[in-house]
């Protein structure tokens, strides 16, 4: 058991080392970004649906904060999910049955698997937040701006997830980890 | 302390089988010096154990060498820095053919003490040929022994003398013997070599920091003796065990009375009798298999030897036996004190010669080239890879042949300890209406009654269904899985300032076979 | 207890009535220009004269000879048409014309259906039966809108009349005429003819006779307000064309083929958008008695059609329209209530063309915003829509009606030697053309209907 708790937590130090992020992102994003900052013309110019909303003539400004509440309810469900995901694998490879030398690699399947469930819900997310009729303001968000949500939210907490597996991963499964076996061998790892 | 056991006989040499594997299990002293006494020098039992003995001492020197595989001070692993004279056995009548009329010079006996040997022994005992034991005649055995017990210099006697000395310097000493009751080696012996061993404490003026245990085998087998050409045979009837216990009893009840010769003497026997299937009178064919009774005595002597006991000045006879019903079960093995539990200890070291005998030990062996498909694992990296690693040559030697000994003396040594409990546990009910489930053994061996040099075959390898079996291989109740095992030897912190080269690995293994 | 539920059950009902009659709050919108239409002239007693003039060439003089076997309609109509000027005026004025327009009496007008009427025996210098100067009953018309004119003729028209003066002094009367908002109905009869169809052009700049025909048309060119023109023509199909063999065509020309604004005469109905009425919170009316207005809240993937029949709002008989225009204009607020809407929450969108129209035989389809679908909208926004639907191009129908009827000048010497027993007008179609030339240039662009839509659209 204290070995589970201990891949756990060292899975939530990596996980929490790419949340930071995020979690700045979204506080930015509550607290009201300025409208004269990068990050407020970047959602202007490249997220919404620019030309639709200038046919209608509507200004982001009007739409800012509706658009800002959806992306920080995506990034939040991303986050528990990325945290969830990478603790269940943390804490389930522990009963892994890699009871033999070199069986550890065969596992590898599991972990793609897992893997590939893990970005399909994030993708399903992305896609439920951005194109489903849930959220009225997922309608000011243009293709473009679809297609780069979708891109940097895939990359990002795939990478999230992955450092908090590489970490948490049981020492004896490393194998089925991309590269987590070429972690150092340390007593705090 | 300087703890000495010797084993009399070929069930002394049994006896002394069981305190090994004990001994490896980390049940033993610090140190202990190992010796047998055994007429029958091609005896099987005695072949065996001087065979054990050899393994575990060449075993423990490889593994506790600081300079290259140290398994470190605190592993329990072979803790027991075992010793033993070049020849572990004690013959009492050297020499090709021995009888006892060439031995005691009948020829030149005066006739008044002819006279008197011509009455305590016959014909066929003055005539017997004793190279082969002295085939359950205590009398015969007895004059052997005492005719030579007093060569200070020879091998064996030494190691007593030095003992005894070592004792007048300050230094507690124990000497403990186990012997049957019945038979020839070890009825002769039992008391004649203890009293030997007082006399000469006596004549040493050692009157303190000197113990004397012994372990006393009553009837704990029994045989088929077949009919044909046996008549004229001096042999080691069944039928007449218990007679000679009950003979044998009486003598030691007042030799106990008045003479306090043991300080501590541990007694056990077995009911009903194991029955074995082969006869043989003596040398290599003599080779019995390993019993439960036995066992006891070697735990009897570990507890004699442990700091925890304190031998008072009174004499004391301790009896065990197992419980009541027809089951032998774990609980009717006895710790050896109280931070030394026997059971967890021999359930450890059955485990950890399963797991390296057919997971770990087959995944070291080769060259590096076969091995290296495991340097990415965690258990390798952290436990082999390391601590094998040569910083000048770059590269991890594990494949090399120094390593390579040492990897495949300790899988043969695994396979002994599988075939020791395997067949212990056959044998002890065979052909009775006892059951003994210490260990599930069906499913990695076979077992041939009759035969004597192979009672017990290890499958050399083990299917996917088969290894999943290990969570039942000792049945007490511990449900350790493999997995369990891997986890614990990728998890297990290593003693990093003692241990070296393989001995981590040992260790680590070792230390992860307990939940 | 039992009042109490009931009471508090009341209650919640009427609020939900309230909630389901939303409130309209519209943005400021321009209204379209307003649409005058002249239609109808105010028919009291002496300010209705009719004008009757006969073509009294030559070549009519066989449509008063009978034909046996056939049947003269030119005859009966002749004398029927007293009867039927007074349906349509107080007082008949009757002419006779050839190079000149001569008022006769009625007795000699009564001649019309005799030969004798058609016949000179003077010289033919000082006959007057040669030619058909059709543009000078048209000249009169012009002069009085509040007459009616009838001219009966067989529109044999020399292509030297239909270009250059000569056509210019018919076009000039006849765009006073539209101009005024007059409308000119052209009645087309095909009658039998014993006699000589004269002054059909040869090939070599002459003219040639041709005797043989047995059926001729002849035409009622009928100069004045619809209603007149409709009134006579339904005489005249009550009572003359009553046999399955009787030809006739009509084609009334006019300068405005709308007949009227259909919402401002609520013909624009909550039915008139299909399905429309099961959408959410739905509500129909005509604040301001102009322009209904459709309130609902529907689902992005609905797409909306306004049918207008166009016998609701085309001159029957008319040349019809070849092209509308549609001017729309959206709002958006972001406000959703009207207490909260002010007039600086409507926005007015950069859209260019929201909704598109399609023709079928008998009525307008509007598909409202098929070039800007309600996916493309946003939810969470209240949105006010007003389209006006505008007549931009008249058609050319009756060229069409009349083309059966019509040879061209250069075939007409062809054709004739072929001897048809029929015998075509000459130059028809392009008579017919220069009329509704005249009118197309006539033509002002006409408001047919109106329609606002004030709605919200679900995610």
């Amino acid at each position: 058991m204290k070995h589970i708790i201990r891949s756990c937590v060292l899975s939530i130090i990596g996980l929490s080392a790419l949340a930071i992020f995020p979690i700045m992102f979204i506080t930015w994003l509550q607290a009201g970004p300025n409208p004269d900052g990068s990050i407020y013309q970047f959602f202007n110019d490249y997220i919404v649906h620019k030309e639709r909303l200038g046919k209608f003539d509507i200004p982001f400004s009007i739409v800012a904060k509706n658009l800002f509440n959806l992306v920080t309810n995506m990034n939040i469900s991303l986050l528990v999910l990325s945290y969830i995901m990478g603790l269940v694998w943390s804490g389930g490879s522990h009963y892994l049955n890699v009871d033999a030398p070199g069986k550890a690699k065969l596992y590898f399947i599991h972990w793609i698997i897992f893997t590939s469930i893990f970005m399909a819900i994030v993708l399903g997310i992305i896609l439920f937040f951005t194109q489903s009729t849930t959220f009225a303001s997922a309608r000011y968000i243009g293709v473009g701006g679809t297609t780069i949500i979708t891109t940097i939210s895939l990359i990002y907490y795939f990478l999230m997830y992955y450092v908090g597996v590489v970490l948490g991963t049981a020492r004896f499964v490393r194998s089925s980890v991309l590269f987590a076996n070429k972690l150092p061998v340390s007593e705090l790892l | 302390m300087k703890n000495f056991v010797v084993g009399i006989g070929g069930t002394g040499a049994k006896c002394l089988e069981h305190l090994l594997y004990c001994c490896a299990s980390g049940l033993g002293p610090e140190k202990l010096w190992i010796g047998m006494v055994d007429q029958d020098e091609a005896n099987g039992n005695v072949s065996r154990t001087k065979i054990q003995l050899t393994k575990y001492m060449n075993l423990r020197r490889s593994l506790r060498d600081e300079a290259k595989h140290d398994l470190s001070k605190d592993s329990s692993l072979f803790k027991t820095d075992i010793t033993s004279n070049p020849d572990s056995v004690w013959l009492p009548l050297k020499g090709a053919d021995p009888t006892l009329e060439e031995f005691l010079k009948f020829q030149l006996l005066k006739p008044e003490v002819l006279g008197l040997m011509n009455c305590l022994y016959d014909p066929f005992e003055k005539k017997q040929n004793l190279s082969e034991g002295f085939r359950a005649r205590p009398n015969i055995g007895a004059a052997a022994m005492l005719a030579t017990t007093s060569d200070e210099k020879d091998p064996f006697w030494s190691q007593i003398y030095k003992a005894i000395d070592s004792a007048r310097g300050g230094e507690e000493v124990r000497v403990f013997i186990i012997s049957s009751i019945f038979g020839g080696t070890g009825a002769s012996g039992f008391a004649n070599i203890a009293r030997r061993i007082k006399t000469i404490q006596k004549e040493k003026n050692v009157t303190t920091n000197f113990h004397l245990g012994g372990a006393l085998m009553l009837p704990y087998f029994t045989y088929d003796v077949p009919e044909e050409n046996m008549e004229g045979e001096l042999f080691a009837k069944p039928e007449e065990f218990l007679d000679q216990t009950k003979g044998a009893l009486e003598y030691y009840s007042k030799l106990f009375e008045y003479d306090k010769i043991f300080d501590q003497v541990y007694v056990t026997g077995w009911d009903p009798l194991s029955k074995l299937k082969n006869f043989n009178m003596g040398g290599n064919l003599q080779n019995n298999p390993p019993l439960f009774s036995e066992l006891y005595a070697a735990l009897g002597a570990l507890k004699f030897f442990g700091n925890e006991n304190k031998i008072s000045d009174n004499q004391e006879i301790f009896h065990i036996g197992k419980n009541d019903s027809n089951e032998i079960l774990w609980t009717d093995i006895p710790k050896v004190s109280n931070s030394l539990n026997s059971k967890e200890n021999i359930a450890k070291l059955i485990r950890f010669a399963f797991s390296y005998n057919w997971m770990y030990g087959p995944a070291l062996i080769g060259t590096w080239s076969k091995i290296k498909k495991y340097q990415n694992e965690n258990w390798f990296k952290r436990l082999v890879y390391k601590n094998i690693y040569n910083d000048e040559t770059k590269s991890c030697e594990i494949g090399h042949e120094y390593n390579q000994e040492v990897v495949l003396a300790m899988k043969e040594y695994c396979e002994d300890i599988l075939k020791w409990i395997s067949d212990m546990q056959y044998s002890t009910v065979l052909s009775t209406d006892q059951k003994m489930n210490l260990i599930l053994s069906s499913f990695f061996s076979e077992y041939k009654a009759k035969s004597t040099s192979n009672r017990v075959t290890i499958k050399e390898k083990l299917n996917a269904s088969e290894k999943n079996q290990f969570k039942e291989l000792v049945l007490d109740g511990k449900n350790l899985k493999l997995l369990n095992i891997m986890s614990n030897i990728c998890y297990k912190k290593i003693n990093k300032k003692e241990q070296k080269g393989l001995g981590v690995f040992m260790d680590i293994l070792f230390r992860s076979c307990e939940q | 207890m039992r009042l109490s539920k009931k009471i508090a059950i009341c209650i919640l009902f009427m609020s939900f009535g309230t909630v389901q009659s939303e409130e309209l709050c519209p943005p400021a919108f321009p209204q379209p220009e307003s649409q005058s239409k002249s239609t109808t002239q105010k028919q009291s007693g002496n300010e209705n004269p009719v004008f009757v003039y006969f073509d009294g060439s030559l070549s009519m003089k066989g449509f008063v000879v009978d034909r046996s076997g056939q049947k003269n309609l030119y005859v009966s109509i002749i004398d029927d048409l007293q009867q039927i000027a007074e349906n349509v005026g107080d007082k008949t004025y009757y002419h006779k014309f050839g190079n000149e327009v001569h008022a006769i009496k009625g007795s000699e007008a009564a001649k019309a259906t005799r030969p004798i009427f058609y016949e000179c025996k003077s010289s033919v210098a000082e006959c007057d039966n040669q030619h058909t100067a059709i543009q000078l009953p048209f000249k009169d018309a012009k002069a009085n809108t509040n007459a009616t004119y009838i001219i009966v003729t067989d529109l044999f028209l020399e292509s030297k009349q239909l270009v250059g003066s000569t056509r210019d002094a018919l076009t000039k009367p006849l765009k006073s005429i539209l101009k005024k908002g007059q409308s000119i109905g052209i009645i087309g009869v095909m009658s039998s003819f014993n006699g000589t169809v004269w002054g059909i052009p040869t090939s070599t700049n002459s003219t040639m006779p041709y005797a043989k025909a047995i059926k001729r048309p002849f035409y009622i060119i009928v100069i004045g307000n619809e209603k007149n023109i409709n009134t006579i023509r339904k005489n005249l199909e009550e009572q003359h064309f009553i046999d399955p063999g009787d030809e006739y065509k009509f084609a009334l020309i006019t300068s405005s083929p709308v007949l009227k604004n259909l919402s401002e005469k609520k013909i624009i109905t909550e039915n008139s958008i299909s399905k429309l009425s099961n959408e959410e919170s739905f509500s129909f009316q005509y604040p301001d008695d102009k322009l209904p207005v459709y309130s609902f809240y529907t689902e992005k993937k609905r797409k909306f059609k306004l049918k207008i029949k166009k016998s609701d709002y085309i001159v029957s008989g008319s040349t019809g329209l070849t092209n509308y225009r549609i001017e729309e204009n959206l709002w958006w607020s972001q406000e959703l209530k009207c207490k909260k809407i002010t007039e600086d929450s409507w926005t007015k969108t950069k859209h260019e063309t929201i909704s598109t129209y399609s023709e079928k035989e008998n009525e307008l389809n509007i598909s409202l915003f098929k070039k800007l679908p309600l996916k493309e909208f946003f939810p969470a926004m209240r949105y006010f829509y007003v389209m006006h639907l505008y007549a931009d191009e008249p058609g050319k129908a009756s060229e069409e009606i009349f083309k059966e009827w019509s040879i061209a000048g250069p075939a007409a010497q062809a054709y004739a030697n072929t001897n048809p027993t029929v015998f075509k007008t000459l130059n028809l179609t392009k008579i017919i053309a220069i009329l509704n030339a005249v009118a197309n240039d006539s033509f002002e662009p006409t408001l047919i209907a109106s329609v606002a839509l004030d709605f919200r659209v679900k995610k």
